[in-house]
């Protein structure tokens, strides 16, 4: 009895509220959430940056890899030659299978975060939201006490959709802050890492690198008699011969490989700052930077002429 | 200041093997030969003691390093579901008016 008196002003009230309440969440909404996405600078910088990791986690990995395998083959070689520091159940001597999955595990964990972070800036939410909109519209019309006309459910609808979106765009961009800004540390330690041990002046795993392959080569020098490699047998000079070139040639793909290796993670050393750089301002690039120092510099060089007067 | 002592080290001592390698090639005499190969043998055991040191040191960097990043991608899945969460969020009024319309009287 009551309630069927109270019913109807329950569905004008109701409606009056939804309307209220949608045309008061659109305006607060849309000002909190105006602009909050990712700009375009960002959507860019972390695009550059997912494919630095990409890049930098697969040539490292494949050479960790591939590192491992060049020195068996050279401490086979070395074996052979007769040298009896080899141990022949260690012939990968420094380069272990566990220690080449650590730094396989780490390429790994690099590629994984830089392809997650472009998912997380790009991942689109839009058919979700649409099909949760229709779902919210369709509940909404079994609701007797609501009658809504076209021009409200659209407007609902629309509102949903709108808010929803913008609501995820903004969700996006603090996350992929706080994440980029959290995990910035710790990737630049793993860049380094990774650079450091293809660097030939850094003395770490190219020290064990080095150090095999001038085995290898002080293996076949110390065959060669004083009267020179003709004196040794055919046989001999040519097991010599082989694994001197056995050496040039893994020194050389092993160069060629750490230059590869050292340009990728400056690239991505590069890529990471930018995208710190553009995720705390959003409206500088590395460009701006770049335009910036090299009107300093042009200022500095006027200044000197004049100095110079 | 000691790391980079180390470092040097390291290179110093290659190059030192490789003289002696060239000492051992250009030797006549079997004795010196000998003495000298066995020289270069016991440098070639500190050159692999001094890489085993700074190749498990790194170990460690980068087991740490991998831990942090492995937390990192975690957090990356999470914000991935987090933004899932919105949508949810609009599911869930969605079923709460569903439930609310049965409740509401005519």
């Amino acid at each position: 009895m009551r309630s069927a008196t109270f019913a109807p002003l329950f569905a004008r009230s109701l409606t009056r509220q939804y309307r209220a309440a949608i045309a008061w969440c659109t305006v607060v909404s849309v000002t909190l959430l105006a602009g909050c996405g990712l700009t375009t600078n960002q959507q860019v910088a972390i695009g550059k940056f997912s494919t630095s990791t990409a890049v930098l986690g697969e040539v490292a990995r494949k050479e960790f890899i591939q590192s491992r395998a060049d020195v068996i083959e050279l401490n086979s070689r070395a074996l052979e030659l007769g040298n009896t520091t080899v141990a022949p159940d260690k012939l990968d001597q420094f380069f272990t299978i566990s220690r080449v999955a650590t730094r396989a595990a780490a390429c790994d964990a690099l590629t994984q975060y830089g392809e997650l972070l472009r998912t997380l800036a790009t991942t689109d939410e839009s058919a979700d939201l649409l099909f949760a909109r229709d779902r919210f519209m369709d509940s909404l019309a079994t609701v007797k006490a609501v009658r809504l006309d076209d021009a409200q459910t659209g407007a609902i609808g629309a509102a949903i959709a709108f808010l929803g979106s913008a609501a995820i765009e903004a969700e996006r961009r603090h996350r992929v802050t706080v994440i980029v800004r959290g995990t910035s540390p710790a990737l630049r330690s793993l860049i380094e890492l990774i650079r450091q041990d293809f660097d030939a002046d850094a003395e770490h795993w190219q020290l064990g690198y080095d150090a095999t392959l001038k085995r290898l080569e002080n293996s076949a020098k110390v065959r060669i008699p004083a009267a020179g490699i003709e004196s040794l047998s055919i046989s001999d000079e040519a097991q010599v011969r082989e694994a001197q070139s056995l050496a040039a040639r893994i020194r050389n793909r092993r160069d060629t490989a750490n230059a590869e290796i050292l340009s990728a993670s400056a690239q991505l050393a590069a890529a990471e700052k930018e995208l710190r750089l553009v995720m705390d301002h959003p409206d500088i690039t590395m460009d701006d930077v770049d335009r910036f120092f090299a009107s300093v510099q042009k200022l500095e060089s006027i200044i000197r002429i004049l100095d110079n007067k | 200041m000691a790391k980079r002592k180390q470092r040097s080290l390291g290179k110093g001592m290659l190059t030192l093997y490789d003289e002696l390698g060239d000492l051992i090639q250009a030797t006549g005499d079997a004795d010196r030969r000998k003495e000298l190969l066995k020289q270069q043998d016991d440098l070639w055991d500190e050159i692999a003691r001094m890489v085993e040191e700074v190749l498990s040191a790194d170990d460690a960097k980068y087991i740490a390093a991998t831990g942090a990043m492995t937390d990192a991608v975690a957090a990356v899945r999470d914000a991935i579901k987090g933004l899932k969460s919105i949508v949810d969020a609009v599911n869930v009024a969605a079923k709460a008016i569903d439930l609310a319309s049965k409740v509401i009287p005519v």
